[in-house]
Parts: structure tokens; sequence; C-alpha cells
């Protein structure tokens, strides 16, 4: 079978998780899984695709009021898959008798495919996951400021892939807006942000994530304590075709990611032209990202 | 100062930085195939059809340097369509497949209503054991190209009640998963079993 869902997934885990991989290993694992268990097997994915994309997006709460800043940023996060992350209740697909349901590994869990005894000596089979504590994602962005105590982070990345697949494309913008510059000597740097980010790769994968929050930050010598509070939503659309001739049928699900409240924690640290920060967030999804921001 | 600027940049380094290995990957992909056999009788019917290597193989999504473990049946559906002129309302079927000459059979008198010519597949829920190990061992075979002998599977049967024309297309689809492992090149962070190749 070599149907779009599997392309999807395994072009996500190339760009992201394996680049040694090629489509076609990773499509296999798919391969068993259609509607209902291609959703639940796939949704920790989802989630933690969700909040890595919404990490990273800022490392301090202080924006000037006025002067130009420019920086460039490489931010590396970490998804951190849970033990109920690497499982789900998966039934048989139809055709197999007779029906069961029980605890098979999501695209997270153990690699070991789990296989059910049927009627007559049958077989169901599913398959194993990639057995990943941890789903890593990096990108690259550049903030600019700032007027009016405003400045403009954008996330960018694209790239031609093949004719199977097609072009990827990352783009990401956010906006964020000093709060403390209207309370004279407010003992922290406060500020409002909102981001939207869209990835895009062929017809295949359509994702998108909006966050809007509050940060706020102090700074002691070279360091920067800084923490927000957010509400995010991201979605990925799987759409693929599945069967062959004409008992081919097109399946298509959205992975809602499953966070929507976020607390973030962290600190940075400032040599020179260089920041380099670190924090953890804190939700359903949780996620650490770690940064290195080189501007002035 | 140039230390503090080294060892950031060494931080960052290490962040972006990742190392790979192969992994041991165990696979499982579908092999699904449908037979028809063309019913145009009444009363009793046989009908066969072959299943060649090259058919199998055709529909085998399996890389070169993938290891087939195995080969499981995981199920067999019937479904049958309606041919103009048909008359007989309810068909009783069994099906077979032949090892060396002689029937080995997979379902016995199976009764499906003839309904329409857009029906559904119907699940078989009393598979014979010694048929699902024939099948399972000639795919196998095909797969792992130990035998390339066709297989050869069949249907009998008449209508329900006996001795109606019967004018249908039955579609014979046998669900089968392989089994299979790789090595895999990825990153260290994914987890699973060390390559020993």
């Amino acid at each position: 079978m070599h149907n779009s869902l599997m392309r999807w997934l395994g072009l996500v885990m190339i760009l992201i998780v394996a680049p040694g991989i090629a489509a076609q290993d990773l499509q296999d694992y798919l391969s068993r899984y259609l509607g209902d268990n291609g959703k639940k097997y796939l949704q920790p994915l989802g989630d933690a695709f969700g909040a890595n994309l919404n990490s990273g997006l800022y490392h301090t709460a202080h924006i000037p009021r006025v002067g130009l800043h420019v920086g460039v940023e490489v931010v590396a996060t970490g998804a951190l898959i849970s033990d109920a992350q690497r499982s789900f209740t998966a039934t048989t697909e139809e055709g197999f008798e007779p029906k069961k349901s029980l605890e098979v590994p999501t695209v997270f869990g153990d690699t070991a495919p789990v296989a059910v005894p049927g009627q007559g000596g049958t077989v169901y089979n599913f398959p194993g996951g990639y057995d990943l504590s941890v789903m890593p994602l990096a990108m690259p962005q550049i903030t600019i400021g700032s007027l009016l105590g405003s400045e403009v982070t954008l996330r960018y990345a694209a790239a031609e892939l093949n004719e199977e697949v097609g072009d990827l494309s990352l783009l990401g913008i956010g906006f964020r807006h000093s709060l403390s510059q209207y309370i004279p000597l407010f003992p922290v740097d406060v500020a409002a942000a909102v981001f939207y980010q869209t990835l895009t790769v062929g017809d295949i994968l359509d994702a998108k994530t909006r966050v809007i929050g509050l940060s706020a930050s102090k700074t002691f010598n070279l360091f920067t304590l800084y923490g927000g509070l957010s509400h995010e939503n991201s979605v990925m659309e799987a759409s693929y075709e599945h069967g062959e001739g004409e008992e081919a049928e097109t399946i298509s699900f959205d992975l809602e990611g499953a966070n929507s409240v976020r607390l973030t924690l962290g600190a940075t640290l400032k040599l020179a032209i260089f920041q380099l920060h670190a924090d953890y967030s804190f939700a359903a999804q949780q996620s650490a990202c770690l940064g290195l921001y080189i501007g002035l | 100062m140039n230390k503090r600027i080294g060892l950031v940049l060494l931080a960052g380094a290490a962040l972006l930085m990742s190392g790979c290995q192969k992994k041991l990957f165990h696979f499982v992909v579908p092999l699904n195939k449908v037979k028809t056999i063309a019913i145009n009788n009444t009363g009793e019917f046989a009908g066969y059809e072959k299943i060649t290597a090259r058919d199998i193989r055709a529909a085998l999504d399996v890389p070169e340097d993938g290891t087939i473990t195995g080969v499981d049946l995981e199920s067999v559906q019937i479904r049958v369509r309606l041919v103009e002129g048909n008359v007989a309302t309810w068909v009783k079927l069994s099906g077979f497949v032949l090892d060396q000459g002689k029937p080995v059979q997979l379902f016995e008198d199976k009764s499906v209503p003839l309904s329409g010519v857009d029906t559904k597949y119907i699940g078989l829920n009393a598979l014979i054991a010694r048929g699902v190990e024939k099948l399972a061992g000639k795919i196998n075979d095909h797969v792992k190209k130990v035998n390339d002998a066709d297989i050869e599977i069949g249907l009998t049967g008449n209508s329900d009640p006996a001795g109606q024309l019967i004018k249908v297309e039955i579609d014979f689809k046998i669900n089968a998963t392989v089994k299979y492992d790789q090595c895999v090149e990825v990153f260290d962070f994914i987890g699973g079993e060390d390559c020993t190749e």
C-alpha cells in the first residue's frame, strides 16, 4: 500500500525525527492502520508536534520602546513523551474475527508488533512504534524590533522535496508588545504576544498553530528569568487514499494538539551578542526548549 | 570573554548535533489479494482461480534489505455481486485451497444473500484452521521465494433452496500480513533494538 498518510508520516518523521529513515520504512508501520486506529496511533505525534511548534517563541519579556534590534535564533524543542502516550486501545479492523480490543503501541510506543490470535488460526498484527521518549524539533527564527515597544518574530523554512511529496513550507509570524512600558517603575518586564504558524507539505500535510499569551521577565546581570502563561491550539490535518482501484476511498482526519493552556518557566544567559536560553513548559503535553539567539 | 563565547558555541553545537546508529525495526505490512470467480450455473457449481507468485510479489511492499520473518493470514472475505438473469436469492458457499491437487477446506456452507450488484465484503467467522495454515504457508512460500507454484483457490456451492439459476461474480479476498525486519539508520534518541548486522 502506498498512500498519502504513510507518505505524510514518513515525511514528518524524516524531517523531524529520523532523517536516516526512508519513507518506505515508516510507511510500513502505518500501513496497518486506518480510520480510528490510525488517528489514535498518530495522536501523540500531533500533540508533540503542536507543543514543539508553540515553544521557543520568546526568552525575555523585555522589549525596548525604541531602537533597532535584530536577532537570528535557532530553537531546539523537545516534547516529553509520557507513558500514557506510548499505547492506545486499538480494535481489530473489519474482516478479522472475532473483533478484539487491546492495548498496542502508538507511534511513540514499543517497536515490537502485537499479534492477536483469531479464529481458525488467523492472526491480526498491530504494528509497533519508534520507542521515543522525547520528540525533538529545531526551527530557525528572526526577531526584529522595536517600534513603540513592539517586535516581530518570523519563522521560515522552505524546501523542494520531491515530486511525490511536494514542497515544504514553514511560516510563522509573531507579534509582541511591551505592557510594562505603560507602568513606570514596574519591577518586571511584561509583554503580550500572539503567534501564528503554518506548516504545509504538498497536499499531504497542513498544520496550523495559534498562541496568545502574556510573558514576564526580570534581569539580574547576565541572567534573565522569564515565564509566561499562554493559550494555544494546534491542528494537523491528515488526508489519504485507502485501498486500491475501485475500492479506493479518501480518509481524512484532524489531529488536534492536546495543549490549550501552557505555563512556561525559563532562564536566559546573555554573553555579548549571544543569548542562550532554556525553558520548560507545563501543559497537557509538556516540553522543554533550548535556544541560541545571536543579535543586538 | 572568549572562553565564555566558546562555551556558548559549544553548547549550541551540541544542541544541534546528534549521532546516528542502526536500529532493528519489526515491520508489518498488509498483503491483500482479490480474485473474482464468475458463476453461471443452475444447481451445484464449482469455480477456481489461480494466484501466481508474480501476483503476490506485485502486491508485496517489502524493501530489498528487509528480512521477511513470516506471513499470517488475517482474514478471508467474500463479496457476491449479482449478474443480470440471476434467479437465486441465497447461495451456500464453501471455499478451499488446493494442495497437491487435493482441496483443503477454508470454510464450509456459508449462506450469503444475493441482494444486488453493490454489496459489501462479508467476513468469514468460521474459517477452518487446516485451510488457513495451508493458504498462509503457500503465501509464505511465494514471498520468501521458496516455492513459486501457483496458489489455487476455489469455491463450491449451490443455491438455497437448491437448483436455482445462479448468475453471480464472487470476489474472494485474502487479507494477509507480512512481517519483516530491517536495520535502519536513525538518530540516537530513537529507541528500539540494536542492529547486529
